[in-house]
């Protein structure tokens, strides 16, 4: 089943589909992993506050937690792998088209510009996204980015003996201090920026459960992703407005016979 | 079988008579020394006290029974140096004028590790005798007096070096052994509430070292204290918990790389590797605990320096990089929520009511 391109494949019923079945494995292990990783690395990094020092306890003091911690890192860079080898046998093994969606370019930066403008009220024009906005391809990059740094940092921290061993020693003390930080700016990123956009956004509110689902509600494909929501419906031959909320999607083709041949396939 | 209960018994019952004796002889004793005080006294004139001790306080209240049991204090010492209304008289001056207090508090005295040792122990002979000098250096040579080998390292050390009569900055044994600086409260090594504790070493050496002015006047200015708390070690120790003693033994403190008793200055370089003591083999110093530890391994340890441009440009500007990215990001992504927030949300809000209300709800 389809997930990606503009093909009439991907709708299901009032939904197109968006992620398969590995995407959303890859993502459980990523959140998964970093909650964790977060809620026993943070008191190590302000291993200071009373708070830090509760919360150790409560673990039985920083040699669990730092297991745990270890632990967690294995899961998170086990997805990471999991992603590498998906993209490699999607490309090189099913020969499926390279995901350029995903790549960033000059008009990324133009809908930033245009969506800051859209939102303050200089501009009524709303950016058309495609399959990805400039938004998602920042968070996927981001993540790409982090988890070079985190995981490279963490195993320097992990074994510094062994690590001086094949790199300069001055490696220890930069792992330390780019670990901490990133970590940091990983946290305040989800709390702030993915914790809006995926939760408290009004569109989207309490959650979008997509990444879970694997699937879209037309309605909100409409919205978010108009540009591939067109070619989808071009493909499938429906109307652009067959998941505009005005109208709930599916509007009774038997009615029209200008729709009849375009009949939306029913999936398994 | 019957015959060995037997003289179990009879022993048990001789037991009981010896304590029975004893007990009456102690009351006879207490009993005694308040009815026949005056020929008590008249006893301890032989010892020319006398001229220390106040008149009429040569014989002082019994010992409070329940206290007795928890230290010795054989000699009734502090019926006097236990009052804290002397306290005034018995504070006495060092020739540099800083004062010596006689007065002993007696709540501590039993979680203290010579709290079996009567107060003649150390104040041995003549406790009364005020010639002794009583400074760090007379301190540290009475407790040496049983610590020998303990005495004979310290004397050598950093510490003991530079005690002299003008000059008692250093620390001697108490300063560390004891949280309020009294000989009279020792703690026990492995007590988690020691002074010395592994969790609690830092902060003890602290009391001097994390002082700037006293650690100026001898050329120590790397912030030790702050340089290892934020360390892996100083985390280590901070974040174990208070009473597991196995991890904090395991893990580096202060005295693990500069020694306790025998440390010595690691800027004249007569620290020894061997004892573990001063930064003139780091390596060997690692390694007693990181025996794979190589030579770039050491490099890695900044010391207690702060990270600064000239020493390691490669962490400081790498840090600061990271430092002001972090921030950079954070502040771009707080902008994103922000403006998304402002002036659009009501739209979406009155559009999710609308579908709401509709029941077109997925």
């Amino acid at each position: 089943m389809a997930t990606t391109g503009a093909s009439a494949e991907r709708i299901d019923g009032k939904y197109i589909r968006r992620f398969d079945v590995h995407q959303r494995i890859q993502h459980i292990m990523m959140f998964s992993s970093f909650i964790v990783l977060a809620i026993t690395g943070l008191p190590m990094k302000f291993s200071g506050w009373a708070s830090s020092q509760w919360w150790m306890d409560v673990w039985g003091g920083i040699a669990n937690l730092r297991t745990v911690h270890h632990g967690a890192a294995y899961v998170m860079m086990a997805s990471f792998v999991y992603h590498l080898v998906y993209l490699g046998v999607n490309i090189i093994v099913l020969r499926r088209p390279f995901p350029k969606d995903m790549l960033p370019g000059i008009q990324d930066v133009k809908d930033l510009v245009q969506d800051f403008k859209y939102n303050l009220g200089f501009s009524d024009q709303k950016v058309q996204f495609g399959r990805f906005s400039y938004r998602e391809k920042f968070d996927y990059w981001a993540v790409g980015w982090g988890l070079v740094m985190m995981v490279g940092g963490g195993l320097i921290l992990m074994h510094p003996v062994g690590a001086a061993k094949i790199l300069p020693g001055w490696i220890i003390p930069l792992a330390l201090v780019a670990h901490s930080d990133e970590a940091v700016l990983a946290v305040g990123w989800i709390l702030i920026v993915h914790m809006y956009f995926a939760h408290l956004h009004p569109l989207i509110f309490p959650m979008n459960k997509s990444i879970f689902t694997g699937k879209v509600p037309m309605h909100l494909y409409h919205e978010e992703h108009p540009l591939e929501y067109a070619k989808i419906m071009a493909a499938a031959n429906l109307p652009l407005d067959a998941g505009a909320e005005e109208k709930p999607a599916a509007p009774a083709p038997a009615e029209s016979p200008v729709f009849m041949p375009a009949r939306v396939p029913e999936q398994s | 079988m019957v015959s060995r209960y037997r003289s179990g018994g009879s022993k048990g019952r001789r037991g009981a008579v010896l304590l029975l004796v004893g007990m009456a002889l102690a009351v006879v004793v207490v009993s005694g020394g308040w009815l026949f005080a005056g020929k008590a006294s008249a006893e301890a004139a032989t010892t020319d006290t006398t001229s220390v001790i106040p008149p009429g306080r040569d014989k002082g209240p019994a010992p409070d029974p329940d206290l007795a049991k928890m230290f010795s204090d054989k000699k009734n010492c502090l019926s006097c140096h236990g009052d804290k209304s002397l306290e005034g008289l018995m504070t006495i001056k060092r020739p540099d004028g800083s004062p010596i207090v006689l007065y002993v508090d007696r709540t501590g005295l039993a979680g203290t590790v010579h709290r079996y040792k009567d107060c003649t122990s150390c104040h041995t002979a003549d406790p009364h005798d005020k010639k002794s000098p009583l400074n760090k250096i007379s301190l540290s040579a009475k407790c040496g007096s049983c610590h020998e080998y303990e005495y004979a390292q310290y004397k050598d050390s950093v510490h003991g070096k530079i005690q002299s009569a003008t000059n008692s900055d250093a620390a001697t044994c108490t300063d560390c052994h004891s949280p309020t600086g009294s000989p009279h409260n020792i703690q026990r090594v492995l007590d988690p509430k020691s002074s010395i504790y592994p969790k609690n070493v830092a902060a003890t050496c602290a009391k001097c070292h994390n002082n700037p002015q006293l650690m100026g006047q001898y050329g120590i200015v790397e912030r030790v204290y702050s340089s290892y708390m934020r360390s892996f070690h100083g985390k280590s120790i901070e974040l174990s918990p208070d009473q597991s003693s196995i991890q904090q033994l395991d893990t580096a403190t202060c005295v693990s790389c500069h020694g306790s008793h025998n440390t010595h200055t690691i800027s004249t370089g007569d620290g020894t590797a061997g004892s573990a003591s001063g930064t003139d083999d780091l390596l060997a110093t690692c390694k007693s605990c990181h025996p794979e530890a190589g030579p770039e391994f050491v490099t890695g340890f900044l010391g207690h320096k702060d990270v600064n441009s000239k020493d390691e440009p490669v962490v400081y500007w790498g840090g600061k990089g990271f430092k002001y990215f972090s921030r950079f990001m954070l502040g771009f992504g707080l902008l994103t929520v922000a403006t998304s927030v402002s002036i659009r949300s009501g739209s979406y809000i009155r559009r999710k009511l609308k579908r709401g209300k509709k029941g077109s709800e997925e």
